[in-house]
């Protein structure tokens, strides 16, 4: 391990060793060292071994450097040359941690094989999963595992092929497999920025080791994020929903959740809005924006990055609602309106006590129908008759006003049978401007209930009862 | 003595409101929406109602109920009727102030759909109204000129409509343009309509309808997609959409589609 140190000062040094044989792992460390202004140094792994602070059949260490110093002021690289200089391989230090990391071409053949370390260089545990990407990136092979705090995860991508040995999903890779790409992430989106990676593809022929890096993927300013989702937002007075952060990933060009780095939020206007952890509440009519800002998350744009994986500062803003809604939906007549007509009348408000505000409202109804597909009443008694179903009609929301009729379909057969069957109806609101345009529940589960049934004297009659207001024809034709 | 004074109050209020209902007509007049169109559009008009005085009125539920359409096409023809009326619809009372405007489109397909080019003349009458005065303008009938069935035509007609709906300003002007959009029963509407569907504009259920009408591939591909959405109602109303084309086409090929479509995903395993 060289180490040089940068600048006009002293520096100490302190190194540790976590490495691994062929059957287990261990933790040694050196005494500290001390580095004069611009001193380079050596330390000599093979007399560590020699000495028996690292035992002598260890053939992987993770290195761990820390210094007293700024980052990049003391300089270190991993170096292994066999006796002649001729053959070797190097290695540089990486001072950056990230969730994130994609790998590019692995190599496994008779000849090769690629060895991915991928260490947690926090202090507490984390879940990562190497994904291998193979068939043109058609096909993929993911490995999951939990790494302690300071741990690594070693694995050797020939093994992996050779001993066909699952994923988490029961896959295996190709006997005949011998390249592909690769991604490192943890798993939980937690967002903690523990991972860092490094691959090995030894040559047996020529005995010669390419060290490659993978890539920071972060969220750059310049892709499209942060940005808060849902922009713009809907919320009533009084309402809370739930807002987000995401970004474009700078590698996949996916949007991805990274609410995880913003954990302060305000509004900026609490007269209107207030914003909390996630959370949009409404207070009086009106816009303004929502805000969320991170001191640190990762800008990697999925380039090569020497200095290590990029952490800027990062805020983002979106626009904000307090918007009027359907309240107080409630039934003022329900009555018989003759041959067999039930006739409902239903009002409502607006939530800012304005009906023209609900000009981007609609409230509906919904009836729903026994089985599936749509309902063909049964005839006899009924006449030919089929309903849509569910049937479902909507209208503005504005008049504050619905009336509803239930009507005997299309009349009778002139032979009658007993028959009854219920439909499910509910009354429902949207506004295109709050909770996404979803529907909302005003009442649910209202019955409706037709029945065609004998009388004593044998004639026959049709009854239709909701909401307990009955209408009937009696006795039918 | 008190009952004497309440009369003497009453009477005249109440005379000079019946008064000013008979006496003052409301000018009643209908604008084509469009003056030329193809065959598969909608025919729609506007109808404009003014007064020079303060006056209530009742147009029917939906506000149309009560509105009595003419139409002479060019097969010689004569259609009258009143638009259908759904189970569920709002109070048509309309109050007019004095220089106030009323304007509503009215999609006249659920009574007449175009498809014989020629010249449509459009008239309307308002009934169920004995105390008020309609004066129909002397621009009516509105003369609407159906073109010959043009594909390219319609198809912007629908980009049109779907423009309308996602621009609109109001849920009632939302609902209008997805009225007229989903009565063109023709398959250059299905992208329209895709784009549209489950974008949380409220009128879903009448674009699906739609789709069960158009019965085509391209339509059964977009309700097999509405039939796997959040919306449980929706997903409902895409499987009786999907079961309607099924006991209607006589295309076997379209028959199999619509039932591939009605089953359930099948888990994938590689």
């Amino acid at each position: 391990v060289l180490l040089r140190n940068t600048t006009a000062k002293t520096a100490k040094i302190n190194l540790s060793f976590h490495w691994r044989n062929a059957v287990k792992d261990g933790r040694a460390s050196i005494p500290e060292i001390t580095l004069a202004p611009f001193e380079s140094h050596r330390v000599d792994v093979q007399a560590l071994q020699n000495f028996g602070a690292i035992p002598l059949d260890a053939f992987w260490a993770q290195v761990t450097m820390t210094t007293d110093t700024l980052p990049n002021e003391v300089m270190a690289v991993a170096a292994s040359y066999d006796a002649k200089l001729r053959y070797g391989a190097q290695t540089p230090f990486s001072d950056q941690l990230i969730a994130h990391l994609e790998g590019g071409q692995w190599q496994v053949d008779a000849n090769h094989t690629s060895l991915i370390a991928a260490g947690n260089g926090g202090t507490k545990e984390v879940q990562a999963a190497l994904t291998f990407f193979y068939d043109q990136g058609r096909k993929q092979y993911r490995l999951e595992k939990t790494i302690s705090a300071d741990d690594q995860w070693w694995v050797d991508i020939g093994q992996l092929i050779r001993s066909q040995i699952p994923d988490k999903n029961g896959n295996t890779l190709p006997p005949d497999l011998t390249s592909g790409a690769y991604r490192l992430q943890e798993v939980s989106e937690t967002h903690q920025d523990l991972l860092y990676e490094g691959k090995v593809i030894t040559d047996k022929t020529y005995g010669h080791a390419t060290y490659g890096c993978m890539v920071c993927c972060g969220y750059p300013q310049d892709s499209g994020g942060p940005f808060i989702l849902a922009n713009p937002t809907g919320v009533a007075v009084a309402d809370s929903t739930y807002a987000d952060v995401y970004g474009v990933n700078g590698c996949t060009g996916n949007a991805d959740w990274v609410g995880g780095y913003f954990p302060t939020w305000w509004s900026s206007d609490n007269s209107i809005l207030t914003a909390d952890d996630f959370q949009i509440t409404g207070v009086a009519l009106g816009s303004t924006y929502a805000n969320a800002s991170a001191s640190a998350m990762p800008s990697g744009d999925g380039e090569d990055s020497p200095d290590g994986c990029p952490f800027v500062p990062a805020q983002s803003t979106g626009t904000a609602n307090v918007v009027p809604i359907v309240t107080n939906f409630h039934q003022t007549i329900g009555r018989d309106q003759g041959n067999g007509v039930l006739g409902f009348e239903y009002h409502w408000n607006s939530s800012s006590g304005n009906l023209a505000d609900l000009s981007q409202c609609s409230v509906r109804e919904v009836v729903t129908y026994p089985g599936s597909g749509d309902y063909a009443w049964s005839s006899p008694p009924y006449a030919t008759h089929s309903e849509t179903n569910p049937t479902i009609l909507a209208t503005a929301a504005t008049g504050g006003v619905g009336n509803d009729v239930h009507s005997p379909g299309s009349g009778f057969t002139s032979t009658y049978v007993s028959n009854s069957f219920t439909a499910t109806q509910k009354y429902q609101f949207s506004c295109t401007n709050y909770n996404s345009g979803t529907w909302n529940d005003l009442v649910t589960g209202i019955s409706i209930v037709r029945t065609v049934s004998q009388n004593a004297d044998s004639s026959w009659k049709y009854t239709i009862t909701k909401s307990g207001v009955s209408a009937s024809i009696n006795p039918l034709p | 003595m008190k009952h004497t004074l309440l009369l003497f109050i009453v009477l005249p209020i109440a005379f000079a409101y019946s008064a000013a209902q008979v006496a003052t007509p409301i000018q009643v007049g209908l604008v084509p929406k469009e003056k030329v169109i193809v065959a598969g559009q909608p025919l729609a008009v506007t109808l404009e109602l003014k007064s020079s005085s303060l006056l209530r009125f009742d147009l029917g539920a939906n506000h149309t109920a009560n509105l009595r359409f003419t139409i002479n096409g060019p097969t010689g023809r004569k259609i009258e009727s009143q638009l259908p009326t759904p189970d569920f619809t709002v109070p048509g009372m309309i109050t007019l102030s004095p220089g106030m405007t009323y304007l509503q489109t009215i999609n006249l397909a659920p009574i007449l759909k175009a498809e014989v080019p020629g010249l449509y003349q459009v008239g309307v009458e308002i009934v169920g109204n004995p105390n008020v005065i309609f004066k129909v303008d002397s621009e009516i009938p509105a003369n609407i000129l159906v073109n010959p069935k043009d594909s390219e035509q319609l198809r912007l007609a629908c980009e049109e409509l779907g423009r309308r709906i996602e621009v609109a300003s109001s849920s009632s002007d939302r609902l209008e343009a997805a009225s007229e959009l989903a009565s063109i029963r023709d398959p250059v509407a299905v992208p329209t309509i895709q784009k549209l569907l489950r974008h949380g504009l409220s009128i879903d259920s009448e674009l699906i309808n739609s789709l069960a009408e158009i019965g085509n591939a391209d339509a059964i591909e977009v309700l097999r997609s509405s039939a796997t959405g959040p919306d449980p109602d929706l997903v409902l109303l895409s499987r009786s959409a999907l079961l309607r084309i099924k006991s209607r086409t006589s295309d076997e090929g379209l028959r199999k589609l619509a039932d591939e479509a009605l089953q359930p995903k099948q888990a994938t395993t590689r």
